[in-house]
């Protein structure tokens, strides 16, 4: 028989299966940046004069701005001017009207990626909205939402239908001049999704965005802007995939979460972009900034991440909890596998009083792949009676792997209680020769086991997803045993 | 004499209310044992009356002695003579276990205007009461209740019972988790302390303790109020028939 | 006071030193380079994450130049003595040995040499044996003590020595005057050898004085070290110290530290577990109030197999006090087979204190157990109320809670006396001080 060690190194090396490329015709910016560039951005989409402004503002900070180094992730220097900061689909000027007039192969290759974009489909509970390269192609059950009074549409739609929203909500979470890659993403943005759920409206179904980078040499710089008033409700979704290419590709998003007095947003992905081949040839870097502002009281934001993909990830979904009373929670399972680099975690600010934040996170690092958790918890001198509780645990599974924890815990209010607990070990012998010896084949026996490693998170995923994290997982796997 | 009166006691943790008036009165001389299901409050009532934190009484009075008990302080009321016997005792490293038992007792002495025991007397005390208790010598000497069995931190708890001669004890089920012959221990410190000058109240949820130490009044706890109240059958009958008999019982009345 | 200004002062200082110091040209040429290369980077600021919860100001407002040299008797300095029976005592008075206050005998088996005397006798032997700091910002300040090594020691344990008792080095700032004092300590044990060493710093006077310590420990094979380090300066010394110890095969070493005094401690230990199953064990314990701060900073690496770290740091701010636990443990690739616990309690006591911990593990291999934990907080409502219902005084409960929370890194010093003499310091800091000795 072969040792556990065998077994677990050959379970990695089933192919990434959304690695395909859509053969479309696009209408795609040469590559470079400049305030040209950003000006030809702004006019496609038919922007208002305070949007280029806001954009030009972002571009003319990010030049004297340095790409961050922190972080414990190693990538040679990104050629900002060999990216194309834009490319739709071609199709008709006007866009279309209803899904029917979405051009066939879009609708082929969202049913590839196993996200029908019909509302009769499977996922017949969730609105979608589809992000294809740089723009948005389809939104379903508009009319059901509208109903209910909820906004769910493409960021473009937003900018022409609800500028007083956007332009009094957008960039209050993550300022423009918040960092390297989120002031860039401010410059250059071309879509992504926006959710305004009315006061003491429950959204009567699970949103979701779906982010597809298809074209090559192309970066995706998405917006998304939540926002729920007081009182309401929305559980929202994202999940993304990439071809596979030999080139890196830069996806660098934005995400500002809002939520008003007794409002809960529960925002949940499920991270699958290409993560390069098996000796670290591309992938996409996925650098991106993610906020929720817990404005209100009693608010709550929760954060549920699976990263499954990406060759290097960065990412630190955060919370500000300035509302008395409010809630923040951070749920993550990062895998790193192959030449995967990952460093992410959170940060929780407890501004106002009474505020509890949960941390949990799950690292799992197999192959050569480097897996770091971050995560700040500041507890500020106003915070009465603040709590945390962070536990952070890495699962190794090859001897060339790194698993690394550094959380920071800043506390200047005396009735706060911070505890943060972490450990790393490799998979258990024990529980891997248990398995074995019932008769369970390695595979699975490891599959049973990462998968318990992660049920805190997993358990906290919408139900439709759940299942699709963890045979995403599993997938992700493929290989690292055997 | 009365030594305890509770009269239409209130008592909420957070947002949910735990107590929704109770009366009791405990005479000098009397056993009282409380019974009721699990969440009935039984652990809710002995905290309130020794001052735990985070309960908030909304309505109601404790008068323990003829004075207003809700209004003193924690340590005031154990310097009163007004002892509990914790369910879950705390683990406290770093703090002596006999440093603890020899502060409290000269605290309450002091209290009493007695004086101060000296090094000495105090270890003759200690030692008398341990063999009493059964319990190892060597537990004095760690940190209280650290690393104490669940069985050897009920015995803690009795001892320092037993050594701080309380007017008023209360015991928080006491009796659960304990083997026969601990339990027995417990109950010989409990009925060593009977006299006609103090109370023991004693919360339970099995009648088995009762066989040991018998109750002079039983009452039911239900649903934050006292529902039934009795002598010694009282327990007999719930040990019989369970604790259902008894909700249906008020959901009728 | 600008970052440009203090090197300036830095530069001035060392060109008003430069041609006194001892060693001929070639630690003339290492100083110059030392200081060259303190300049170019500067000293480490808050935006370098090793470094981010120290408050630099307060190291950059001091005075860079040396203090006059002060002569002490042994009469001043009785007083501050520790009651070590049957130690031998090794005093540095502002970073320059004084055998007059030392014995003179270390002990069997132990060699110490006169730093200062060393750089005019054998110049190339001391080249030799004070490790030249890197670039890291870590060995920042040791780069600066390089820069101005004049002063210090070299203790020498010889092979399989076990010397009777104690080695008590005395660290003394005169604080008469405000100045700085860079000092090197090198010490070396050999294979099999046994060293019980107590290092305690302490200040004479008041004024602003700012010391500089850089010092090496390599423990050979199989030796066993016991180390404590004691922090007792009052007033407003500042310090800085930078630690580097090596450990080979089977070594065992065990250091408790006590932060108890000064304005500003700033303590960095880089400890390398480099050969297999050597195994370290570090206490430690802040306790700052008023305006003080302690800053712990360690970064422990395991390269050999089968090595082992159990840290284990507690921390007390109240007043206006500052504390930060920085400590990094990393296994590399090689040490398969690792064992690294990392805790740090910290107790907040009071609205305006400030508490930062980050415990940090990295790991590079897949077979090594790994877990710390961390935790900020105020004193358990749950043992307070026991005591409480017990019939103890509210602020009796506090005090001995939060002396009870000390105790557990007390416990483990080596010696009785010295143990008792730490639990009378750490009482004596606590509010109700009396009552928790009378209990006690």
């Amino acid at each position: 028989m072969k040792s556990n060690q065998q077994e677990l190194e050959s379970l990695v090396g089933r192919k990434y299966r959304h690695g395909f490329v859509t053969d479309i015709a696009s209408d795609t910016v040469p590559p470079g940046l400049s305030e040209d560039v950003i000006r030809v951005i702004s006019t496609k989409k038919g922007e208002p004069a305070f949007m280029l402004d806001w954009r030009l503002k972002a571009y003319r900070r990010w030049l004297k701005m340095t790409a961050p180094t922190w972080a414990h992730v190693h990538y040679p220097p990104i050629d900002f001017q060999g990216i194309s900061y834009y490319s739709a689909p071609k199709q008709r000027t006007d866009g279309p009207k209803s899904l029917d007039e979405v051009d066939p192969k879009l609708l082929e290759t969202y049913d590839k990626l196993g996200i029908p974009l019909h509302e009769r489909a499977r996922l017949a509970g969730v609105a979608v909205d589809a992000v294809f390269d740089s723009v948005s192609v389809a939104t379903t059950f508009k009319e059901r939402l509208a109903e209910a009074g909820v906004v769910f549409c493409s960021f473009s739609e937003a900018v022409q239908n609800h500028p007083a929203l956007i332009e009094r909500y957008l960039g209050t979470v993550v300022p423009v001049s918040d960092n390297f890659y989120a002031t860039l993403n401010s410059a250059v943005f071309t879509d992504g999704s926006f959710v305004y759920v009315p006061k003491g409206v429950r959204c009567p179904m699970e949103l979701s965005t779906y982010f597809r980078i298809n074209a090559s040499k192309t970066g995706q710089f998405e917006r998304t802007l939540i926002i729920a008033d007081e009182g309401s409700h929305v559980s929202y979704l994202e999940g993304c995939t990439a071809p596979m290419r030999d080139e890196n590709q830069l996806h660098a998003a934005v995400v500002e979460l809002i939520a008003q007095d007794d409002a809960q947003i529960k925002y949940s992905t499920v991270q699958n972009w290409y993560p390069g081949d098996e000796n670290g040839v591309g992938g996409i870097y996925n650098f991106v900034t993610k906020r929720g502002d817990c404005r209100g009281r009693n608010s709550k934001i929760s954060w549920t991440q699976v990263e499954t993909g990406s060759a290097i990830t960065w990412k630190y979904p955060s919370c500000i909890l300035r509302g008395d009373g409010s809630v923040g929670e951070f749920y993550s399972v990062a895998l790193a596998n192959h030449y995967q680099q990952a460093d992410t975690g959170t940060k929780m600010i407890h501004m106002g009083r009474n505020t509890r934040s949960t941390i949990v996170s799950k690292g799992i690092s197999a192959g050569h792949g480097q897996n770091a958790y971050r995560g700040l918890v500041k507890i500020l001198p106003g915070a009465e009676g603040a709590r945390n509780y962070t536990q952070c645990d890495s699962l190794l599974m090859s001897e060339t792997c790194g698993a690394h924890t550094f959380p920071y815990i800043e506390v200047r209010n005396p009735t706060a209680v911070v505890e943060h607990e972490a450990s790393t070990s490799k998979i258990s012998d024990d529980q891997l020769f248990y398995c074995l010896q019932r008769g369970i084949a390695a595979e699975d026996a490891v599959n049973m086991i990462v998968n318990g490693f992660c049920k805190q998170v997993f358990k906290e995923l919408p139900m439709e997803f759940a299942v699709e994290a963890q045979n995403l997982l599993a997938v992700s796997l493929e290989g690292a045993v055997g | 004499m009365m030594i305890l009166s509770v009269r239409d006691l209130r008592v909420r943790a957070g947002e949910r209310l735990i107590l929704d008036g109770v009366t009791l009165d405990v005479r000098a001389g009397e056993v009282c044992a409380i019974m009721g299901p699990n969440g009935s409050g039984k652990s809710t009532l002995t905290g309130v009356l020794a001052g735990r934190p985070g309960l908030e009484v909304i309505s109601g009075t404790a008068t323990y002695l003829g004075r207003d008990l809700l209004a003193m302080p924690a340590e005031e009321r154990a310097r009163q003579g007004l002892f509990l016997a914790f369910q879950y005792p705390v683990e406290i490293p770093g703090v002596n276990n006999v440093y603890l038992l020899k502060a409290s007792l000269n605290a309450l002495r002091k209290h009493r205007g007695e004086p101060e025991l000296d090094a000495f007397e105090f270890l003759n005390l200690v030692r008398a009461k341990i063999r009493q208790m059964q319990m190892d010598e060597s537990l004095l000497n760690r940190g209280v209740n650290e690393g104490f069995s669940g069985g050897e931190k009920k015995r803690n708890e009795i001892l320092q019972m037993s050594l701080l001669e309380p007017t008023l004890a209360l015991l928080d089920e006491t009796d659960s988790g304990l083997d026969i012959d601990a339990l027995k221990v417990v109950a010989d410190g409990v009925n060593a302390l009977r006299s006609p000058d103090r109370a023991i109240v004693m919360v339970t949820h099995y009648q088995r303790l009762l066989d040991y130490v018998v109750p002079d009044q039983v009452h039911v706890l239900a649903g934050g109020r006292i529902v039934r109240s009795g002598g010694r059958e009282l327990a007999l009958e719930l040990e019989r028939r369970g604790y259902d008999w008894l909700r249906e019982g008020t959901a009728a009345a | 006071m600008n970052a440009e200004s203090v090197m300036e002062r830095i530069a001035a200082s060392h060109a008003g030193q430069a041609a006194r110091m001892a060693g001929g040209a070639a630690w003339a040429r290492r100083r110059e380079l030392a200081l060259a290369r303190v300049l170019g980077s500067g000293l480490p600021d808050r935006r370098n994450e090793n470094w981010k919860y120290l408050d630099h100001a307060k190291i950059a407002e001091r005075e860079f130049d040396p203090a006059p040299r002060v002569t002490l008797t042994a009469d001043r300095l009785a007083p501050c003595l520790l009651p070590l029976a049957a130690a031998r005592r090794l005093v540095l008075v502002d970073g320059h040995f004084e055998p007059q206050l030392s014995d003179a005998d270390a002990g069997t088996g132990v060699v110490v040499h006169d730093l200062a005397t060393l750089f005019s006798t054998d110049p190339a032997g001391a080249m030799r044996l004070l490790r030249e700091p890197g670039d890291d910002s870590d060995d920042r300040y040791a780069l600066l003590a390089d820069a101005f090594a004049a002063g210090g020691l070299v203790i020498r344990v010889d092979a399989n020595a076990a010397p009777a008792g104690t080695l008590y080095l005395l660290h003394v700032s005169s604080a008469s005057l405000p100045g700085t004092s860079h000092a090197r300590v090198v010490i070396e044990v050999g294979a099999g050898a046994r060293l019980r060493l107590v290092e305690h710093f302490v200040a004479l006077g008041d004024a602003p004085a700012f010391s500089n310590l850089a010092a090496e420990m390599q423990i050979a094979a199989g030796a066993t070290v016991e180390h404590v380090r004691l922090h007792q300066s009052g007033g407003q010394s500042a310090q800085l110290e930078t630690w580097v110890i090596e450990q080979q095969a089977d070594s065992s070493y065990s250091q408790h530290l006590f932060a108890l005094g000064g304005r500003l401690l700033r303590s960095n230990l880089n400890l390398s577990l480099a050969g297999s199953r050597a195994q370290c064990r570090l206490a430690g314990l802040f306790m700052v109030d008023g305006e003080r701060q302690a800053d712990l900073y360690t970064q422990i690496e395991h390269h050999g197999a089968a090595t082992r770290t159990i840290q284990n740091f507690r921390g007390i701010a109240s007043e206006r006090g500052r504390g930060a636990f920085n400590g990094r443990i990393i296994v590399h690739p090689a040490a398969r087979g690792a064992d690294a616990s990392q805790s740090s309690r910290n107790l907040l006591l009071t609205p305006l204190a400030e508490i930062n911990s980050r415990p940090q593990l990295e790991i590079h291999t897949d077979d090594v157990k790994c877990r710390h934990g961390a935790t900020i907080g105020t004193l358990d409502p749950a043992q307070l109320f026991y005591l409480l219902a017990r019939g103890l005084d509210p602020d009796t409960a506090r005090s001995l809670l939060t002396f009870a929370f000390c105790e557990d890194v007390i416990t483990g010093v080596p010696l009785p006396e010295l143990r008792r003499g730490i639990e009378e310091l750490v009482v004596g800091r606590l509010p109700d001080r009396d009552v928790i000795r009378s209990f006690r």
